[in-house]
């Protein structure tokens, strides 16, 4: 009788084990790390060490050069998704490390990443400006003009509300503008590289390419 | 039994350089995922109990290795597997075809939010779940032509 249902059984039993490891990895976000059973050499990867070192001292290099990133906290990335054009990212560090809902996230280079959408104890989500949610308000640095940086296209994100008559072109430096509650002014997010004029449209469609949200994320600045 | 271990190991190994392989080296927007063409293979060659549990297995190793929430890939894997057990094809194009269909639930679900909806927007979503679907394909037929021309050279040396 059972083995008729082997099938199913082998699928229920796969579903609770999947569910298992996924409410684990949330434990882990939680910041209940268990790390038991590993052996000292397991434990220790001293080359992976001796990177994450030299990303962490390039990170506080500069942040003794800036002050407003004095207020920034250091988080290291727990996972990404999707690996390519990341979405969603989580950091480990949450609200006891005061972190906030919609932060703004910077790459150790201080290019935008995105903001904070979720906080957890010792963890939180990051959604990038690849999101479909995601909306930024922008000012070209060449051309001072202000649009709104529309998430959800791959491999580029859309400026969008800026003027046919614009003088925005290829290689035009694209910031934040300080205008919305969520970003300081004037942090990096990418470069134009699209500009197409559409006749029935009295806006441009520009394509942005964010130099943030690449898959060698590992450590993320979240502050305000 | 310990021949078709010896033999799901190896091909397990093989299956995981490749798609190592691909995720760290090969710059493309999306990457075929291997373990799910083999996954689907194993089940449409009769192994359909070995390719559940294996999907488990798979799907919480590819999280690790594309830095995901791990078990993330293995319920997802896990249900294309299942639901690959009811399709019974042994010709070539329906494989592929099945491949397409499985690998393009496959994009859509592991791009999906419960809170949140998808995570890129519909042009985008369409477009690289249908190139991802497509690399599936091509991968899975490449194999089952290989696969097949072995199988025929086998059986006419023995009929020497």
């Amino acid at each position: 009788m059972l083995w008729r249902f082997r099938r199913e059984i082998l699928f229920v039993f796969g579903l609770y084990l999947c569910f298992l490891a996924i409410n684990r990895g949330r434990v882990r976000e939680r910041g209940f790390r268990q790390d038991e059973g590993y052996s000292e050499e397991q434990k220790i990867n001293y080359e992976d060490l001796i990177a994450e070192n030299k990303r962490l001292r390039e990170i506080l290099d500069i942040k003794a050069d800036r002050n407003y990133l004095k207020r920034f906290a250091v988080a290291e990335v727990i996972s990404i998704k999707p690996f390519v054009f990341p979405a969603e990212l989580i950091i480990d560090k949450g609200d006891r490390d005061g972190l906030k809902e919609n932060m703004a996230v910077l790459s150790k280079d201080l290019f935008l990443i995105g903001r904070i959408s979720l906080t957890r104890e010792t963890s939180s989500t990051v959604v990038t400006v690849f999101n479909s949610k995601s909306r930024v308000s922008v000012v070209v640095e060449n051309t001072r003009e202000i649009g709104v940086l529309v998430g959800g296209g791959v491999p580029y994100v859309s400026l969008k509300y800026i003027p046919a008559d614009s003088a925005v072109q290829k290689g035009d430096k694209v910031l934040t503008s300080g205008y919305s509650d969520f970003y300081p002014r004037g942090i990096e997010i990418g470069e134009v590289v699209k500009v197409e004029k559409d006749p029935d449209s009295l806006f441009l469609n520009v394509a942005v390419k964010p130099y943030g949200c690449f898959t060698g994320i590992y450590e993320v600045l979240a502050g305000e | 039994m310990n021949r078709k271990l010896i033999r799901l190991s190896e091909q397990f190994l093989i299956m995981s350089g490749l798609q190592v392989f691909v995720l760290n080296y090969v710059k493309t927007s999306v990457v075929p995922s291997f373990f799910l063409v083999w996954l689907l293979i194993l089940t449409w060659e009769g192994n359909r109990e070995i390719a559940l549990v294996l999907a488990v297995v798979t799907g919480l190793f590819y999280d690790v290795i594309s830095r995901g929430v791990p078990g993330v890939s293995g319920v997802i894997f896990l249900v294309v597997v299942y639901a690959s057990c009811f399709l019974k094809t042994n010709s070539i194009p329906g494989r592929v075809a099945g491949a397409f269909g499985f690998s393009l639930f496959y994009f859509l679900a592991f791009m999906f939010e419960r809170d949140r909806g998808f995570l890129w927007g519909t042009p985008a979503l369409f477009k690289y779940s249908l190139l991802f679907a497509l690399y599936n394909a091509l991968i899975l037929l490449a194999i089952e032509l290989g696969m097949r021309k072995l199988r025929w050279k086998k059986k006419e040396y023995l009929s020497i």
